[in-house]
């Protein structure tokens, strides 16, 4: 008997079984995605190369973004000018190349800022219950109660139109979706096994909560973001088509646009930007939806 | 019963919200950094003392924040929304006349965004994976992707400047006298003034500003109902309904597509609600004098009476609409229930 | 099912197509062709459209650009203006005497005059209507402050005393702050005129829906941002308008104006900016008019060390007015623009000739910069409101500009703001540097009096004290009171050559006004207190 135990035990060989790294797991996720999922891909294609864009800009730009030249006001689209000028002769390739940098950063930007807060905020929420949370969901309901522009608009006339004040605007204005998703993870996870199992081994609430149910919350908070991304970009474009963003003489993809509706009949000053808009959304878009229709089988499943 | 406890919390709820959103823009809109007083009076007047006082006790504006706060709201309890700065009519007055606008424009939006959406979700699911579904997908994804007020230009710019198809700004033509005395929904006045030719021009200058503020709504709901229809139709009781022999058709009709348009109804529901107050940009390039274009006008004014008034409404119809759309749903989903 | 779907498609589709290429004349065609059968031109109603800055229909109260249009064709006035502004004509006061010391001024009324009520017009309705608009301390008193009393010693003669004399008065009774109003339709209605006005007047609101004049039009309605209809005065004492009806639709946007005029949805399109007036050459159906208003936008420094920092030396002041691109500035304001020599504008008495091109001169603009102690520049806030300059954006104006100063080497840093939060800080002269325009009150170079030190402007806005430039202050002080015209002239000349070197002012473009009419549309021209002489148009 200890004989063929002890044999088994030595042909039995012992691998070490390492979990791959955070970055290797979300690079492995990435390229499966790609590869099932063409729409997903051509998305992320696209704005890989809007955020290359978005570093090199200054090295590629033909012409200074800020150059101004009345001689060669409104002139259309050619050789010299790929997009052609602007109403004070600025190239208006280059600054769409150079407009990239905030437009693109900014819902990038306002995506993190939300989904941290309202991750923070709903966690706490949700974990603490009762009457605080109470309180803190019926604060959060409250400015989704408002339809996001015109609380955005408000938010930055009231301060003062500036690029800063125009982020907070926007990240005020979405935060609490993120508040509300992590708020319902958390109460689901918190009658979770593994969380009745560590809390009966002693482990602390904060434990719990960064252990066991932050981990299984990435999950949808990851789906919100990725599908709010697109969001974000078209609704920072609109303020700063309103005027409320940057100061001029910086070029911002909204404001540009704005710049060329007075002036219909030279339509490239307008098409150019809002084009430009238009791809970074649809691939931000595709990519979300990417994400999402992988997630939702997957739910389904462990359901 | 669930359902009333439900209604009645959803009620509370809203009064809750709206002094909620009434304090909100109440102290936003002081803290703007600039006086009413400075924008309204002349040069000269801004001298005189005695006017600048004159004219902060006619808008109350010598009181305290929270004094001018508690005279609203009991002013408000009367049905008195206060006297707009910019218009010089009463708010009430003026919601009045550019409601109706807004409305009239959302609900043909959410029509052309229903009937579409509906029909390239089904289409898409039927057809899934082949190269029609791919299209359309396409579509939809570019309806959510498209910056409105670009797409806006670049239809009038099209239909309108180019190509002469579609009238331009505003909602009826410049030869027609605009209706009044009327409900200010001016498909249904012209149809009570039985003005034909009016009515279609009416229908004409709505299609465009539609069609551009439908496509966000109309790419969500073509996305939801492939989504559900799909999930559906990968349902047990489909394969029976198939298998005992179904056409195709009425499988669909009948037993796939209730259920599948369940979800779509809160997407119309948050797609509604957000017409009706995400249309500032849109009304502006298009002319269309409604309470988005109230509202911006009223907030680079520093209109207060009207900037809050303005909040209230559009906060007041997103939350019912809201609560519509979740009664709705679960009035036809029996999985969900109320505690 | 294939077949339902199909269906519903063909419905879609159908629904469409009935909707877009259904006829109904005007809005279809592009080209304006709009003299067919179905769309003869309609002779009796003309239709403006405009962007409006209109706040209130009462005489006493308002003082927007665009309700001197309306009230010129619905009140009348003592004197008037015609064709230009250079000099007055008699109108309902068919002549007039003036005091040796130039302080009291008598009227002859015309008479037989009758409100479009049916009430006569006498000298007890031109008293009521001055006193009311000085009593009613409302935006529109200012013009009235020089006036001492107002009487009537009989029906048709109207004497007016002054504090001191005013050589501007006959121009200011021209303008809208003295229509003569129906004293007693107005006081049916809560409208005072005598002392304690400012509390007891309710008529404003009336006035927003009704009007009480003489002229040859009445104000049938208002709807807020939407329109304005003007319906002939069918008690007119005059000759009757050609247009029956007058409606001024609010379309703020120049595009539409231009796209409506070009299909004959409208008869004039007046908020067109250079560009998109140039885009109409070449159509027959459409004439472009073009005049030069009065309109200067200026870039304003802060004359107080602390607010306006280095800008408060003249010497920067002085460097500043040559760094400047006037013409690339004239420019982007269109054709027909100048650039005046200072505050006054060209086509006023005493104006001097604008700059000529080229006036810029970067390194002359250095050198002052480096005597003055800034060799390398420094660095500022340019305020910029978002607002327009006959239809040109300021922003626009401010990216231009901040581009020459950089040149010069002081960096600015745009702030943007909505117009009514700038103006606060604007008035209260907090604003280091800006750019604020201005449009005349009444014509009469005089008006620009209020740039000058303790002035209205510059002294409250621009901190620019007289004790800093007494000389300036008082040739300021003698031109208000100054009554011949050489001497006018000659002090104005002097004025604008001082101010050269010691202004905080940049008056960086007079702008040009384009707008655009059917070519059947006759007597649409600009005036600049008026804008457009409505009774005068005919189609």
């Amino acid at each position: 008997m200890e004989n063929k135990e002890l044999n088994l035990q030595e042909k039995i060989p012992q691998t070490e079984y390492k979990k791959p790294n955070v970055f290797k797991r979300m690079w492995n996720f990435f390229f499966n995605m790609c590869r099932s999922n063409f729409l997903f891909a051509l998305g992320a294609i696209i704005f890989t190369l809007w955020i290359i864009i978005c570093f090199i800009s200054p090295y590629i730009v033909p012409y200074d973004p800020l150059q101004q030249d009345m001689a060669i006001r409104f002139s259309a689209p050619s050789a010299a000018h790929w997009f052609g000028t602007d109403n004070l002769g600025r190239d208006i390739f280059s600054r769409v190349l150079a407009g990239s940098r905030i437009s693109i950063s900014a819902g990038v930007l306002t995506i993190i800022l939300s989904a941290t807060v309202g991750t923070i905020y709903g966690g706490i929420s949700g974990f603490v219950g009762g009457v605080v949370d109470d309180v803190l969901m019926r604060l959060a309901e409250l400015v989704i109660s408002f339809p996001a522009i015109i609380l955005a608009m408000t938010i930055s006339v009231a301060l003062g139109p500036s690029l800063y004040n125009t982020l907070l605007a926007i990240v005020i204005v979405t935060w609490p979706s993120y508040a509300r998703v992590m708020r319902s993870m958390v109460i689901t996870l918190r009658e979770n096994e593994y969380v009745e199992a560590a809390k009966s081994l002693g482990a602390s609430s904060a434990r719990i909560l960064f252990k066991e149910i932050l981990p299984n919350s990435i999950g949808p908070i990851l789906v919100l973001s990725t599908l709010d991304l697109g969001k974000n970009i078209l609704t920072f474009a609109t303020l700063s088509f309103l005027g409320l963003g940057s100061p001029p003489p910086t070029p911002e993809w909204g404001r540009m646009v704005s710049d060329g509706v007075k002036d219909f009949a030279y339509w490239w000053v307008s098409t150019f930007p809002g084009l430009a808009i238009l791809t970074v959304a649809l691939a931000a878009n595709f990519m979300g939806d990417g994400v999402r229709d992988y997630m939702d089988p997957k739910l389904r499943k462990e359901i | 019963m669930g359902l009333t406890r439900y209604l009645i919390r959803r009620l509370v709820f809203l009064v809750f919200t709206l002094i909620g959103v009434s304090l909100m823009v109440f102290i936003l809109s002081h803290m703007v950094p600039a006086d009413p007083v400075a924008a309204n009076l002349s040069q000269a007047n801004l001298n005189n003392p005695e006017l600048i006082a004159a004219f902060k006790a006619k808008w109350g504006l010598d009181q305290p924040l929270y004094v001018q706060y508690f005279t609203y709201i009991k002013n408000f309890l009367h049905g008195d929304m206060g006297t707009s700065i910019r218009t010089k009519r009463d708010v009430l007055v003026d919601l009045k006349q550019y409601f109706p606008a807004t409305i009239e424009l959302s609900i043909f939006s959410i029509i052309i965004a229903v009937v579409l959406g509906i029909l390239f979700g089904i289409v898409s699911a039927i057809k899934r994976n082949s190269f029609i579904d791919q299209i359309l997908r396409a579509v939809s994804v570019l309806g959510v992707s498209l910056p409105q007020f670009w797409f806006g230009l670049a239809m009038l710019y099209v239909f309108y400047y180019k190509l002469g198809w579609l009238p331009g700004p505003g909602r009826i033509g410049a030869g027609f006298a605009t209706p009044t005395g009327g409900t200010g929904f001016f498909l249904i006045d012209a149809m009570k003034m039985k003005d034909w030719a009016l009515f279609k021009d009416v229908l004409r200058h709505l299609l465009l500003p539609a069609i551009v503020l439908g496509a966000f709504t109309m790419g969500l709901i073509t996305r939801t109902t492939r989504a559900g229809l799909l999930e559906v139709m990968s349902m047990d009781y489909i394969r029976t309904a198939r298998a005992k022999g179904l056409k195709e058709k009425a499988v669909i009709m009948k037993h796939a597509l209730g259920n599948a348009l369940i979800p779509v109804i809160t997407v119309i529901g948050l797609g509604f609600g957000n017409l009706l107050g995400g249309t500032v940009v849109i009304e502006t390039i298009f002319g269309w004098p409604g309470v988005g274009q109230y509202a911006y006008k009223s907030a680079t004014f520093l209109d207060f009476p009207a900037i809050i008034g303005v909040s209230l409404l559009i906060a007041a119809i997103y939350i019912v609409i809201n609560l519509i759309t979740d009664l709705l749903y679960g009035i036809l989903d029996p999985r969900v229930r109320y505690e | 099912m294939k077949k339902k779907l199909l269906a519903l498609l063909l419905v879609v589709a159908l629904v469409f197509s009935l909707a877009a290429c259904s006829g109904g004349g005007e809005d279809t065609a592009p080209e304006g062709d709009g003299e067919g059968e179905e769309t003869a031109v309609d002779t009796d109603n003309l239709i403006i459209a405009l962007d409006p800055d209109f706040v209130t229909f009462d005489p006493g109260r308002a003082y927007e650009a665009a309700t001197n249009m309306v009230f010129h064709a619905v009140y009348e006035t003592l004197t008037v203006f015609q064709d230009n502004i250079e000099e007055v004509k008699p109108k309902l006061a068919t002549s007039w005497e003036i005091s040796e010391d130039g302080k009291t001024y008598t009227f002859k009324l015309q008479e037989g005059v009758k409100f479009a009520s049916g009430n006569d017009l006498t000298s007890k309705d031109v008293k009521w209507s001055f006193d009311r608009v000085k009593n009613l301390k409302s935006n529109a008193s200012a013009l009235a402050e020089g006036i001492a009393s107002v009487e009537a010693p009989d029906d048709y003669t109207v004497v007016i005393n002054l504090n001191d004399p005013d050589p501007s008065l006959l121009a200011k009774l021209a303008t809208s702050s003295f229509c003569v109003i129906d004293s007693v339709l107005a006081s049916e209605n809560g409208a005072v005129a005598e002392e304690g006005a400012d509390q007891a007047d309710t008529a404003e609101e009336w006035f927003n829906s009704n009007s009480a004049g003489s002229g040859p039009y009445i104000m049938k309605s208002y709807v807020p941002d939407t329109e304005v209809v003007l319906e002939a005065n069918p008690n007119y004492s005059g000759e009757a308008p050609a247009c029956k009806t007058i409606t001024l639709k609010d379309l703020p946007d120049g595009n539409t104006q231009k796209m409506m005029l070009q299909n004959g949805d409208i008869d004039i399109a007046y908020n067109l900016n250079a560009d998109q007036a140039k885009e109409l050459e070449g159509n027959s159906d459409v004439t472009i008019k073009s005049a030069l208003t009065m309109t200067i936008t200026n870039l304003m420094m802060n004359a107080d060390p602390e607010i306006g920092g280095p800008f408060a030396d003249k010497k920067v002041q002085q460097a500043v007015r040559y760094a400047i691109d006037y013409d690339g500035l004239k420019v982007l304001a269109g054709e027909g623009s100048v650039t005046p020599k200072g505050i006054i504008q060209v086509g006023f008495l005493g104006a001097a000739d604008p700059l000529p091109e080229g006036y810029r001169d970067v390194e002359k603009a250095k050198q002052l910069l480096a005597e003055a102690g800034y060799p390398d520049g420094f660095e500022c806030t340019l305020d910029v409101a978002e607002y327009f300059s006959e239809g040109v954006s300021w922003i626009t104006f401010g990216e231009k500009i901040k581009a020459d100063l950089e040149e010069v080497g002081i960096k600015c840093e745009i702030r943007t703001s909505e117009l009514m939060v700038g103006l606060e800080e604007y008035r209260n002269g907090r604003q280091q540097l800006a750019i604020w325009n201005w449009q005349i009150d009444y014509p009469d170079p005089n008006n620009q009096l209020a740039f000058l030190p303790d002035g209205t402007v510059g002294g409250v806005r621009m901190n620019w004290k007289k004790e800093v430039s007494p000389e300036i202050y008082e040739l300021g002080e003698n031109l208000k009171k100054t009554v011949d015209t050489q001497e006018r002239i000659d002090q104005y000349t002097k004025l604008q050559d001082l101010m050269v070197d010691d202004s905080p002012y940049c008056t960086f473009v007079q702008s040009a006004r384009k707008f655009a009419v059917r070519s059947n549309v006759q007597g649409a021209d600009y005036i600049d207190v008026y804008k457009l002489d409505l009774p005068r148009i005919s189609k």
